[in-house]
């Protein structure tokens, strides 16, 4: 995915985009902390993409890979796409004219935490510092399980895009926690 | 549900091997590492059915306890060496399929 997203050489700056559809649990990845596709444009667009223009929409237009068949069909998923972006972001603009002056909401990427020796919960998913950073690999399994907010695949996906995207986006060169380091018993 | 873990596991085993992996599966990702790949899965397989049969052989061992002791988390264990939260953070890592038996 990573590979495509570059290949597509888009303006990033620009690049407006909709994560539409549900994703995982009916309760899980609606936001950027918890939508491990925010963090993957993010690094594939080598931290370049607006977060503002990143929008997650659970009741937004969705498509099957079918409907890719049919032109037509393309094209007014197309336009269901961006009516709902641009309404979001009409919304946006019209908010900081009429209320100029006031504090204003930033939409922000914020580092994630990191486990320390007195850690006993944390606010949201720790980042792992290597791949022999056990303790939190399993504190993440917690995390996607305890937290409904939180896609299965939390777990490990911004180890792995960080790993790749530092890696020329070769998996050779990605240490898998629990599988690189790691010798399975060979079958019998 | 515990025989079917069982059957699950059994049905996977059947399937898994080197082979499999390379052309069945066929990831790129997975090049290279396809037996590596194969040995985890039977290893998961092995060590499920056998902590599922002697749960159902004596059911006082269906414990959490017992489950963080002896499946997830065991320490120096001959029978379990690699504990299954690693395999578990090992498998979401490769996106290896978890709720899909291979057909």
């Amino acid at each position: 995915m990573i590979r495509w997203l570059r290949s597509r050489k888009f303006d990033w700056r620009k690049l407006m985009v909709l994560l539409s559809g549900k994703s995982g649990r009916p309760s899980a990845g609606l936001t950027w902390q918890t939508n491990n596709n925010c963090h993957l444009l993010w690094r594939a667009s080598e931290e370049q993409i607006s977060a503002e223009n990143v929008q997650i929409t659970p009741h937004g237009p969705s498509l099957a890979l079918s409907d890719l068949r049919d032109a037509a069909r393309v094209a007014e998923i197309e336009g269901q796409v961006r009516e709902v972006f641009l309404q979001l972001r009409a919304n946006t603009d019209l908010a900081r004219v009429m209320f100029e002056g006031y504090p204003a909401f930033a939409k922000s990427i914020e580092e994630p935490p990191v486990i320390e020796a007195t850690t006993k919960s944390l606010h949201a998913m720790p980042r792992l510092r290597s791949p022999d950073d056990r303790m939190t690999a399993i504190t993440r399994l917690r995390f996607v399980m305890e937290d409904p907010t939180q896609l299965l695949s939390n777990s490990v996906a911004h180890f792995v895009i960080d790993q790749l995207c530092e890696h020329n986006n070769n998996p050779e060169l990605v240490v898998v926690p629990g599988f690189s380091k790691v010798s399975y018993p060979a079958r019998p | 549900m515990q025989k079917r873990i069982i059957d699950t596991a059994d049905q996977v085993r059947s399937v898994n091997d080197t082979h499999y992996w390379e052309k069945e599966v066929a990831v790129e990702a997975y090049r290279g590492y396809e037996s590596k790949v194969a040995d985890m899965v039977d290893y998961t397989c092995r060590v499920s059915s056998r902590f599922m049969r002697t749960c159902l052989a004596d059911e006082r061992l269906m414990t959490y306890e017992n489950l963080r002791q002896n499946f997830l988390e065991p320490i120096d264990s001959p029978a379990v060496p690699v504990p299954l939260n690693d395999v578990m953070v090992a498998t979401f890592t490769t996106g290896l399929p978890r709720h899909r038996s291979p057909p």
